[in-house]
């Protein structure tokens, strides 16, 4: 299995040394011209500083199911690794074999937890297992043991002070990566790290404007610190939503903030708000924009429920734009979600108990009949 | 060019048998990372080929006697009863045994994951949970539940979020038991994870994806609180978040690329929500069936690429959802056939005949 070489860890010249003194003496038994190889590979079972242990295969018993069918090296080193385990064995040894088996597959969660245990039992550097996990997390940063793993060091240490820029790097290869950002929620909301965060979101968005990620940091960070109570932060977001909607206009992500942030203060609430998406209309149209028209349609109509001052005549034209938006969605803009738009203006109509010329009547008007 | 157009979208059912089945025989080396995982994947095949209406092609007894071996039981003290379940395979290297006692050792301990895959493959074989130990289960699920509602995947500790309610809420379900969790809690959690933009997150704060907006809805559903956990104004801009991941087929967050599994995911909380008629299943289709693989079976998240169990299942689980006609219907909450999920049924029934049904 040809891996990527993990940063030199204690494992490979300890090997080095030990395939010396192992051959040096083959030699002088030997007696003839042997040419040692010091990097040739050593199974654990032939290795005498292992004799002690016995190797403890898999059983799968007589009839295995999804066998996964390992190479000579990849059993041997999980053979030593399972009677390690069996054992509790707390060992050098044993931690340096973890390395090994990570290697071989750093999925296997067992050998994450046994490896913790050493670094306790052995009290182990963990600047080092800092520099460890960071290799590891660089090569294989979508696995979800090795980020636990990183936050469980960053604990013992109580130290966060490398995790913003080390996530930076990660998110800076794959800036979507959930577990980085999940991780990086955790360090700041643990540790209080808020201060550069939304400086660094916005960089982020001045990269890439649709990164999800991002806009869900955003709120992420707001929510925590300022909150969206002060009208001022509100105005200030909305702009900023705007603007990145005029320079990208199909995003849903910007438009999911928008609506996110104002739907359970009433999608009307800031004054102007309709009037200034109705602006961007026809110039920076999507189905995103339609679609939050509706919603502030929709909005108006459920609180004019309460107000006595919206009149009759005010409610039907609300609703006969919120509908002719359904209509557009359906049969132009957002035609994939037809069937859907025609949903919401049928389930809208039937709610705001609105009757129209053109609904069916079953029976003529009492003027009609008289 | 019209007939090759065809032939492009034809459903191959024969080949996704047969990857189903050497699935369940033996994988190369490089699927390593697949180890401690293999009971998921055993459940992927056999849904898969009971979704294919193909169980046929395997030795059920065969299967049921491998999985129940994977079964952690408790010891002749009972000492560790927090740690019963499932094991997700051999991996730590306790002796092959369909029977208890459980043998002792310091680092053997369930998956929650593992405990739920392997009851629902115990279900899709035709057995009957005789042989599974359900207070130890549950004892081992009640360990791994957290103050603030998540699950642990393992007694040892992990990463805690949704997944695992999920895990936790369709074991409970299954058993017919639901003293191994905290039901409140659990809601209280997955509300938590309720995001700005009304789909759900891994946990609070965390950003909106396809897969746990599925294990959240699921879970509501399969606890019967949905209508409880979340308001109707609620349910609809989640509906909304949902119906809007399609794009030909479907993706897990805005502005990501579609994916075959979300077919799944997405489409079954749709299912749930009574809004999956609302979407466009030809364009759905077409996207499923382009990353059908055409030599090995199978289906990839993109089209032109490697095949993968899990795919490979929930790409028919997805095609299952929009009616495929050669195809089983699937239990959306539950993810296993109606078939399977009828079968349960009778069990509750037997175990509990006057029990009030979810």
């Amino acid at each position: 299995l040809a891996m990527s070489g993990v940063e030199e860890t204690s494992n490979e010249p300890v090997n080095v040394k030990e395939d010396k003194e192992f051959d040096v003496e083959a030699e002088e038994h030997i007696g003839d011209d042997y040419f040692v190889d010091p990097t040739r590979y050593l199974f654990y079972r032939d290795r005498k500083e292992w004799a002690d242990l016995e190797p403890v295969p898999q059983d799968d018993g007589p009839n295995p199911v999804v066998k996964i069918a390992y190479s000579e090296k990849f059993s041997d080193v999980y053979d030593y690794f399972r009677a390690l385990l069996k054992n509790d064995e707390r060992s050098e040894r044993a931690f340096a074999l973890t390395a090994e088996a990570i290697e071989l597959n750093a999925a296997n969660y067992t050998v994450w937890h046994y490896r913790r245990v050493l670094l306790q039992a052995l009290s182990k550097d963990l600047r080092e297992e800092m520099r460890y996990i960071t290799a590891i997390i660089e090569e294989q940063p979508k696995n979800y043991q090795v980020w636990h793993h990183r936050r469980m060091v960053v604990e013992w240490l109580n130290d966060p002070s490398e995790e913003l820029e080390f996530i930076a790097d990660i998110l800076s290869q794959d800036a979507k990566n959930y577990h980085a950002w999940q991780h990086r929620q955790w360090v700041i909301q643990e540790y209080k790290l808020w201060d550069n965060e939304l400086e660094f979101v916005e960089n982020l968005l001045e990269d890439d404007v649709r990164n999800n990620s991002a806009w869900n940091q955003r709120h992420f960070v707001i929510s925590h610190t300022t909150g969206f109570s002060d009208p001022a932060i509100v105005e200030r977001e909305i702009q900023y939503c705007l603007s990145q909607i005029k320079k990208a206009p199909h995003n849903e992500s910007a438009w999911n903030y928008l609506k996110g942030m104002l739907q359970d203060r009433g999608l009307s609430s800031p004054p102007g708000l309709l009037e200034r998406v109705l602006e961007l209309k026809d110039t920076h149209c999507s189905p995103y924009l339609l679609a939050f028209l509706f919603d502030c349609y929709e909005d108006a109509l459920e609180n004019s429920n309460q107000k006595e001052n919206v009149g009759e005549e005010e409610r039907k034209e609300t609703l006969r734009k919120a509908l002719e938006i359904c209509e557009l969605l359906a049969q132009e803009k957002d035609t994939i979600r037809k069937e859907y738009w025609l949903y919401l203006g049928r389930s809208l109509k039937s709610k705001s108990g609105i009757s129209s010329p053109s609904d069916e009547s079953p029976e003529p008007s009492p003027e009609e009949r008289d | 060019i019209q007939f090759e157009e065809f032939e492009q979208i034809d459903f191959l059912r024969d080949r996704h048998v047969r990857f189903f089945q050497r699935t369940l025989q033996v994988l190369p080396e490089r699927y390593a990372s697949l180890e401690t995982t293999r009971l998921t994947i055993i459940f992927f095949a056999l849904s898969g080929l009971d979704v294919l209406d193909a169980l046929d092609v395997i030795d059920r007894n065969v299967m049921i006697e491998w999985i129940y071996s994977l079964q952690v039981l408790p010891t002749e003290d009972q000492s560790n009863l927090s740690r019963c379940g499932f094991r997700g395979s051999s991996h730590i290297g306790i002796p092959y045994s369909t029977k208890g006692p459980g043998v002792l050792h310091p680092y053997d301990s369930g998956h929650v994951a593992m405990t739920y895959t392997g009851l629902c493959s115990l279900l899709i074989l035709g057995d009957d949970l005789s042989r599974v130990n359900k207070q130890a289960c549950l004892a081992g699920l009640r360990a791994l539940q957290l103050e603030d509602g998540s699950f642990y995947a393992v007694p040892e500790g992990s990463e805690n979020d949704i997944r695992f309610i999920y895990c936790a809420a369709s074991i409970c379900y299954m058993l017919d038991d639901w003293s191994g969790m905290d039901i409140q809690k659990a809601i209280e959690y997955i509300r938590g994870s309720l995001s700005y933009d009304n789909g759900f997150g891994q946990g609070a704060g965390r950003e909106s994806h396809g897969g746990w907006t599925y294990c959240a809805i699921a879970s509501l559903c399969l606890m019967g609180r949905l209508e409880e956990a979340l308001s109707q104004r609620e349910l609809d801009r989640i509906r909304r978040w949902c119906i809007m991941r399609q794009q030909t087929g479907f993706h897990g967050r805005p502005n990501k690329p579609v994916d075959t599994c979300y077919s799944f995911w997405v489409g079954a909380t749709l299912e749930l929500l009574d809004v999956f008629q609302y979407t466009n299943f030809d364009k759905n289709r077409s996207f499923i069936l382009s990353t059908q693989d055409r030599l090995v079976g199978g289906f990839a998240k993109w089209p032109d690429s490697h095949p993968d169990p899990l795919h490979a299942y929930l790409g028919l689980c997805g095609l299952s959802l929009i009616g495929e006609p050669s195809l089983r219907k699937v239990h959306a909450a539950l993810n296993i056939t109606q078939r399977a999920f009828q079968h349960l049924q009778q069990l509750h029934q037997r175990t509990n005949p006057s029990g009030a049904n979810i």
